[in-house]
């Protein structure tokens, strides 16, 4: 684990050099292009946080195992921390490139949904007791919440949307120099985003046995005070 | 009555051939909807919760707007569209509200009369409840505020049948959401509306067009595309929740 986040810490510094001193500034928005890097890099673990959600409740369902109940739900924390990175990054290059903090253009008000669909499913996660109902309760709901995702990405190619579009089938609309930083910056996220999930998972794992203790001691108080039930 | 006919069915069910087995599902379907339209005709409480939404923005819009006729007829179907949200996911959210309080829920469980059947026959009814509420307000709302404007009833009857059904679809499934949640019920009804986001949009913008002579069929299109995405899900999904 300590070698994961020293690699991720590594891969942060590498890509800070190339985003703010490596990469030239944009010949049309300046130095504002570099909050780009970080936001593309939110976006890209956005989607990916919300897929392995999705992937790990399909796989819950199927095979009942707690486990994959933990990932999807680790994957759907991080993957929040993330989205309000994607939101508040976007905001801050709209407010230099549009002149306004927030339009509701498609895809900002898409992505703002998903911000609120995830958050509700964290928040009925808490609304249920039994550990297998709230695992399957909330596996659905993951389903139901990650539909939002590719609507998320199709609005600025089925709507009108001031938002740019950046990789098309043709490519990706940058400079070779300004892909680098891009493509750094989301690795340096992906990792922190791995190591983040990995360590949450474990956590999970532990708060797990540490309810089954209180439940077991609980359980033997009460056959102590009351007898063993015959 | 009803309780003795539904234990005939459920009992004759067992025995039931292969080709007698789409004739049994189909009477399983007409019972179980003839239940749920007993329930719902004796309590009366989603179509009169849509209704009253209605008559409380229509006195609040004539109040307050009716010198500005022009707005009411270029704002209507927003206005409309975010009353059947709001009413209908709160209706649609208590589904199983009767069936819990008078302890149906563990007999309908139990009951071998198809656990799909039972969901298709309260989406049904459910949905012409709410269909109906829906279909009086909006002719209200075009006879008070748009009496000028010439429109076809059967392009609209489609539009609100189709924002009614992705309504009522993800509404049930999360009615049965509802069941498991302590205390956070109210929050499921809020968090539904998001959800509900894309198919209230896409009616809006389609009423809209419909109203305003635009190009109807690419929203209605939408419409269609949302509501089979979330029929499916509800199919799929209601299941996995049933499990107690």
């Amino acid at each position: 684990m300590r070698v994961a986040l020293g690699a991720t810490a590594a891969l942060f510094v590498v890509s800070g050099y190339f985003d703010f001193l490596k990469s030239p500034d944009d010949a049309w928005l300046g130095p504002s292009q570099r909050i780009f890097y970080v936001h593309m890099g939110a976006a890209f673990v956005v989607a990916l946080a919300f897929t392995v959600a999705c992937a790990a409740s399909t796989l819950y369902l199927a095979t009942r195992q707690l486990r994959f109940d933990r990932w999807a739900c680790a994957s759907a924390e991080v993957g929040m921390v993330f989205t309000s990175m994607l939101l508040t990054t976007g905001i801050l290059w709209g407010k230099v490139v549009w002149g306004v903090w927030w339009t509701w253009d498609p895809r900002l008000t898409a992505t703002l949904i998903l911000w609120v669909l995830f958050w509700g499913y964290l928040l009925l996660r808490d609304g249920i007791r039994f550990r297998e109902q709230r695992a399957r309760v909330s596996a659905v709901l993951a389903l139901v919440c990650y539909l939002d995702v590719p609507l998320d990405y199709m609005t600025i190619r089925w709507w009108k949307s001031i938002h740019p579009i950046v990789i098309t089938a043709q490519g990706i609309n940058m400079a070779p120099t300004m892909i680098g930083a891009m493509c750094l910056t989301s690795a340096a996220m992906v990792a922190l985003y791995l190591s983040w999930v990995t360590v949450r998972v474990r956590l999970m794992g532990t708060e797990d046995i540490l309810d089954d203790v209180k439940n077991g001691l609980r359980d033997g108080v009460r056959c102590q005070f009351w007898g063993d039930g015959s | 009555m009803l309780a003795k006919q539904l234990f005939s069915i459920a009992a004759n069910s067992g025995n039931a051939t292969r080709g007698d087995a789409q004739v049994q599902a189909i009477r399983r379907w007409v019972v179980l909807t003839a239940h749920e339209w007993t329930l719902q005709w004796r309590h009366k409480d989603s179509g009169l919760a849509v209704l009253a939404v209605a008559l409380l923005e229509i006195a609040a819009f004539d109040l307050s707007m009716n010198r500005i006729p022009r707005l009411l007829a270029q704002t209507g179907p927003g206005i409309l569209w975010m009353g059947f949200l709001f009413s209908g996911t709160l209706t649609v959210t208590r589904a199983y509200a009767h069936e819990t309080a008078e302890d149906v829920m563990t007999g309908l469980y139990l009951a071998a009369l198809g656990q799909t059947t039972q969901l298709v026959a309260k989406l049904t009814v459910n949905f012409m409840w709410l269909l109906g509420s829906v279909w009086l307000t909006t002719w209200l709302w075009v006879r008070l505020f748009m009496a000028p404007t010439r429109f076809s009833w059967a392009v609209m009857d489609l539009i609100l049948s189709l924002g009614v059904l992705g309504l009522v679809s993800v509404g049930l499934l999360m009615a049965r959401v509802g069941l498991l949640l302590e205390g956070a019920d109210p929050f499921l009804t809020v968090w539904l509306m998001v959800l509900d986001l894309p198919v209230t949009v896409a009616a809006m913008g389609a009423t809209w067009a419909l109203m305003h002579g635009g190009d109807v069929w690419p929203w209605v299109r939408g419409l269609a595309v949302f509501d089979l995405i979330f029929l499916t899900s509800t199919l799929i999904f209601s299941d996995y929740l049933r499990e107690v």
